[in-house]
């Protein structure tokens, strides 16, 4: 049994909102819909002309589904297009869809955080695009409320966004000219030369590679019956070993340098980061699927400066703005928060200003403050003790599977504790926390290194989190809440008493009415 | 009422931070009030139902003619351990878990081997929900959860007495509405 009280969702008193007319997706949006049904389409077309005597029983079942599943689609899009219905009243935002199962949303628009829209290549021939309208407000189920009017033309769309984030900024300058977008960034294509330093590559390699060998063997082709992987195969094994070993390398190297070069220009071409007039941050880029998020001023809680381990070595970093209604489960791939690719510091720096609207960034301006040693046992614990036992573990199952060599075991343990206790250091170094202005920054991390700067105004609760361990060492983990991101910045392994008198710093009177001495509240 | 009980907690509030504010070395938060003594049968039902079952199959499979020998020993070892864990976490629990809804903020302390506190402050309240499975009901308990705007900040208060979770969320709405605030 379970009751909700909506604390803040008092029931709004009902206005006459007849005076806004429903509004349809656009009509070409059927067509965009059909429009995967195009590529089964065409081998089938092209194999039932070439070989039109030969068409058999089960070429007539193929054929008989592709069209039933076609009228059934375009059936079913042309119903959605009839059905779904929406429009923008002074309160809020209706969308009505659905024939049979009648799904009602409306925001209300004060609720409104974000109104991002994309487009797909389909979507981008038709002039088409897809709005998704998004609050931040996150439910019991930690789900995003939002909204999605998928089809709609690119110049509706564009006014749509304009008018759902003016609202509320009160920035209107009468009868002036409107003001142009303030460019914050550009991306530079210098910065594709750290595109190939991200993790991501070596995983694009894996990737092709499994994925070639995958489609190799569903197509039934067997490698060793080719000429020329044969011809190939047999100069590798002809050449000395560190030769091979060198040619594949570069080989799968190349394969991986080009890819991601490919992909960072396919996320990153034409790459705006503006401030428009009413205070909205709007970040636009992408060459085949173009992404464009707007996200209102009062909604921006903070960045985070994120640098993989390579990218440290070259002074480079990533930029995410952390805002209500970016991020969750929906972001995990599609990033909508990444303001600038990977970039020297010092362009991170001035963007993380200019984005906050600071004079300069508050995570060059801070002075972290490092965590106490037990954090630095705990590292080494785990670097040097942990990981070697995983690594024995490991070497120890090839061993018994007949792969590896008995001393496999030997050698991996000392190499994985040298290894882990270099990481474990760097990692303790890298902890640090900061009161800077209005902002807490807090870093931590060693394969990535995350800096966080968050407003204070945008902590939303304290949470303390001390296991066992934690306890007898007299350190626990600080987060500090957020509606932003993931909906929260840990700083790991902080002192009690520091800790606590850091959260007190950063939200005054919050945490410490409950610290009292233990004699006077029992 | 709660006009009251508020300026009666900001006192303590007060009093308790002067106290520590000299050498300002904050102890991790101890809120005031407990939970209902209840609590301790329901985890212990809890846990029983759980461990019973658990430790009665595996017997039952070593009782088996022909089950590899290496059961008995699993089973002493587990049954002492589960029985213990049965028996012996509710009451921990309950040295540990408290709550208390302050003069601006609610704070409540759970856990037994990893301990947690949360705390938030009645301006980002945004819904407080009541749940009752058919074991608390049994018992006559409650469970309070207090949800913010983050996905990762609500703080659950389980094993609260019905009529009081009842009023506690009457109350906090009160409050909650007069300060009215977007929850972000």
């Amino acid at each position: 049994m379970t009751v909700r009280t909506p604390v803040l969702d008092v029931p709004n008193p009902q206005r006459p909102t007849t005076d806004q007319p429903w509004q349809r997706l656009h009509p070409r949006m059927i067509v965009v819909s059909v429009s995967w049904l195009v590529g089964p389409a065409v081998p089938l077309l092209g194999t039932i002309l070439v070989a039109r005597d030969l068409l058999n029983s089960h070429g007539l079942i193929v054929l008989g589904s592709y069209v039933v599943v076609a009228g059934v689609q375009a059936g079913h899009e042309w119903v959605r297009y009839r059905t779904t219905r929406f429009r923008i009243t002074d309160s809020q935002v209706e969308l009505h869809s659905g024939l049979f199962f009648r799904t009602d949303k409306s925001i209300p628009r004060d609720r409104v955080r974000s109104a991002d829209l994309t487009a797909n290549p389909v979507h981008r021939l038709f002039g088409l695009e897809a709005v998704k309208v998004g609050t931040g407000q996150h439910t019991a189920r930690s789900e995003d409320e939002e909204l999605v009017l998928d089809g709609i033309s690119r110049a509706q769309a564009v006014q749509f966004r304009a008018l759902l984030l003016s609202r509320g900024e009160g920035s209107d300058t009468g009868g002036e000219a409107p003001a142009l977008p303030v460019p914050l960034a550009r991306m530079r294509w210098s910065w594709a030369r750290y595109a190939p330093l991200t993790v991501t590559t070596f995983a694009g390699v894996l990737a092709v590679v499994t994925g070639i060998s995958k489609l190799l063997d569903t197509l039934g082709l067997d490698l060793t019956s080719s000429g020329t992987a044969r011809g190939v195969w047999d100069w590798l094994s002809a050449v000395p070993l560190a030769v091979a070993v060198a040619v594949v390398t570069l080989v799968l190297g190349a394969i991986g340098v080009a890819g991601s070069l490919v992909a960072f220009a396919e996320a990153w071409y034409g790459h705006r980061l503006e401030r428009e007039p009413e205070g909205s941050l709007h970040i636009s880029r992408g060459l085949l699927t173009s992404r464009s998020v707007s996200v209102a001023e009062r909604r921006i809680c903070g960045v985070e400066l994120s640098r993989p381990l390579p990218l440290r070595l070259l002074a480079a970093g990533r930029l995410n703005l952390l805002a209500t209604g970016l991020g969750g489960s929906s972001a995990q791939f599609s990033h909508p928060g990444q303001l600038i690719p990977a970039a020297p510091l010092n362009a991170a720096h001035q963007i993380t200003a200019a984005v906050l609207n600071e004079a300069s960034s508050p995570i060059t301006e801070a002075v972290l403050h490092g965590h106490p040693r037990p954090a630095l046992r705990r590292r080494l614990v785990r670097g040097c003790l942990w990981a070697p036992a995983g690594a024995i573990a490991l070497a120890g199952a090839g061993t018994a599977a007949g792969v590896l060599p008995w001393w496999a075991a030997l050698v991996a343990a000392p190499l994985t504790a040298v290894c882990g206790a270099a990481l474990a250091r760097d990692a303790y170094r890298g902890l640090g926390h900061a009161l800077c202005g209005d902002y807490l920054v807090v870093r931590q991390g060693t394969f990535v290194r995350r800096t966080v700067a968050l407003r204070r105004d945008r902590v939303v609760g304290w949470t303390g989190r001390q296991t066992y361990t934690q306890r007898r060492a007299g350190i626990f983990t600080l987060t500090a809440t957020t509606a932003a991101g993931k909906g929260a910045v840990r700083i790991r392994d902080i002192g009690v008493a520091e800790g606590l008198r850091f959260a007190e710093a950063a939200l005054p009177g919050l945490v410490a009415p409950f610290c009292g001495t233990s004699a006077d509240r029992d | 009422m709660p006009q009251q009980t508020r300026q009666s907690s900001w006192d303590g509030v007060e009093a308790s931070q002067t106290d520590v504010d000299a050498p300002f070395s904050l102890g991790a938060p101890r809120p005031a009030r407990r939970l209902d003594r209840r609590a301790v049968h329901w985890w212990l039902t809890q846990n029983l139902l759980v461990v019973v079952p658990v430790l009665a199959a595996l017997a039952a499979v070593a009782l088996i003619p022909d089950a590899p020998s290496w059961l008995w020993p699993v089973f002493a070892v587990l049954c002492p351990l589960g029985v213990g864990y049965a028996l012996l976490t509710p009451w921990y629990r309950y040295r540990v878990h408290r709550w208390e809804a302050g003069g601006d903020a609610v704070c409540a302390t759970s856990g037994w081997l990893t301990r947690e506190w949360r705390v938030v402050p009645f301006t980002r309240i945004q819904t407080l929900d009541t749940k009752r499975g058919p074991l608390m009901q049994l018992f006559g308990l409650s469970a309070v959860t207090v949800t913010t705007a983050s996905a990762a900040g609500p703080v659950t208060i389980v094993g609260l007495d019905q009529r009081l979770a009842a009023a506690m969320v009457q109350d906090l709405t009160e409050r909650v509405r007069a300060l009215r605030e977007d929850g972000t």
